[in-house]
């Protein structure tokens, strides 16, 4: 079973390729070009480097959010456009638990931040348990202030990964102090392959979402979305 | 108001009527899913601006512009940024001398005049129902308006 995953959730797009749960290819471009121009011509060459063309691939999976809005339609129409003319199942995987995955094999708490704009961070917290990420937070988007007051509250270590770490990392480490915990770049931001590896496994135990049911996951409005009903939200 | 169309011609006869009633500077805001007939809908008001070039979906274009009795002033900023509505200068084109049009306008809720005529459209099957709703003294006048046309029309 070949999975193609997209993820454009960040600044980041991410590809991969997985042969059931295996790891066969991944694409990672951090640059300032459009998702848009540059999303199609990665894969193109992500599979002809594996050898593959359309016809291989049996599922496509995609990071559903939260994430930059644009960013998400992107990600969202492109594998959908691919999944419905190869009439092939659609996975998406919430960004932020493909992100903590960055975080396996870390004992404390794991603490996925991305950038939310507008001083805020998307955020959900997990736990290692008997070998898987188990979340133990909602998802949302948080100001990293009061994040880290909570975290203030207990005395366990948190591992931060995510795009608003190069942000926030001072914030952080003097709120938190030694109880910090980084990785290097490489190792804390978004990749394809965190998200290949969650829809895999969603696919080996037979599950996938309905092409035209699956959505972007934003977490809140959009500012435009809630100046409109503010506006426009009753007539006269 | 609501108006309620069992096919294409029949959306763009409504169309029609509310584009002989556009004046510089109204803005008509439509909303409704993909394939609601939001085109469909402009094609009408174009026909009633004696605009006789065939109106396409503004999708790939931001903005398409049309010289009838009017300018018709087309868009869909269903890819557009909020930040770029100041660099698009949709301003000029809310506040000028044409009708603008403009499908999926919540982006630019920021910028668009409070005078506007929202037009919901709801689609089920071949049935559409638009559902007029005014922001202001000229959208009301507006609906009142159509309702006589609509009236003697149909």
């Amino acid at each position: 079973m070949w999975i193609l995953s997209i993820d454009t959730a960040t600044k980041i797009t991410g590809l991969a390729l997985h042969q059931d749960e295996q790891l066969v290819a991944e694409s990672f471009l951090h640059t300032s070009k459009t998702h848009s121009e540059r999303v199609m011509p990665m894969i193109l060459q992500l599979m002809e480097n594996a050898g593959l063309s359309f016809s291989d691939l049996n599922a496509v999976a995609v990071a559903s959010g939260p994430g930059s809005f644009t960013g998400l339609r992107i990600g969202m129409a492109t594998a959908k456009g691919i999944a419905q003319v190869r009439k092939l199942p659609v996975i998406g995987i919430n960004t932020l638990d493909a992100l903590a995955q960055n975080g396996r094999g870390f004992t404390g708490l794991i603490s996925p931040i991305l950038d939310a704009r507008k001083n805020e961070v998307y955020n959900a917290l997990y736990r290692n348990q008997h070998g898987t990420l188990e979340r133990v937070s909602d998802y949302r988007a948080i100001a990293p202030e009061r994040l880290l007051e909570e975290l203030s509250m207990s005395s366990e270590s948190v591992l931060f990964v995510g795009d608003a770490v190069a942000t926030y990392q001072e914030l952080i480490s003097t709120t938190l102090e030694a109880r910090a915990v980084f990785f290097a770049e490489n190792m804390s931001l978004p990749r394809g392959s965190q998200v290949g590896a969650l829809a895999a496994k969603r696919l080996a135990i037979g599950e996938s979402d309905d092409l035209y049911g699956l959505k972007p996951f934003y977490i809140r409005q959009s500012e435009a979305e809630v100046t409109w009903a503010k506006r426009f939200g009753q007539g006269v | 108001m609501r108006f309620v169309s069992s096919s294409l011609a029949d959306t763009q006869r409504f169309g029609e009527a509310l584009g002989k009633l556009a004046e510089p500077g109204d803005v008509f805001c439509l909303l409704g899913d993909l394939g609601a007939g939001k085109t469909a809908l402009t094609q009408g008001i174009g026909k009633g601006l004696d605009i006789f070039q065939h109106i396409n979906s503004p999708t790939f274009n931001l903005i398409n512009e049309y010289q009838g009795r009017l300018p018709l002033y087309h868009m869909d900023l269903y890819r557009m940024e909020a930040e770029e509505g100041e660099e698009l200068g949709l301003k000029e084109y809310f506040w000028g001398k044409g009708l603008c049009v403009v499908e999926w306008p919540q982006v630019a809720a920021e910028i668009l005049p409070q005078d506007i005529l929202q037009i919901d459209i709801i689609s089920q099957g071949q049935r559409r129902e638009m559902k007029l709703t005014a922001h202001g003294s000229r959208s009301r006048e507006m609906i009142e308006e159509v309702k006589k046309l609509v009236d003697l029309e149909y």
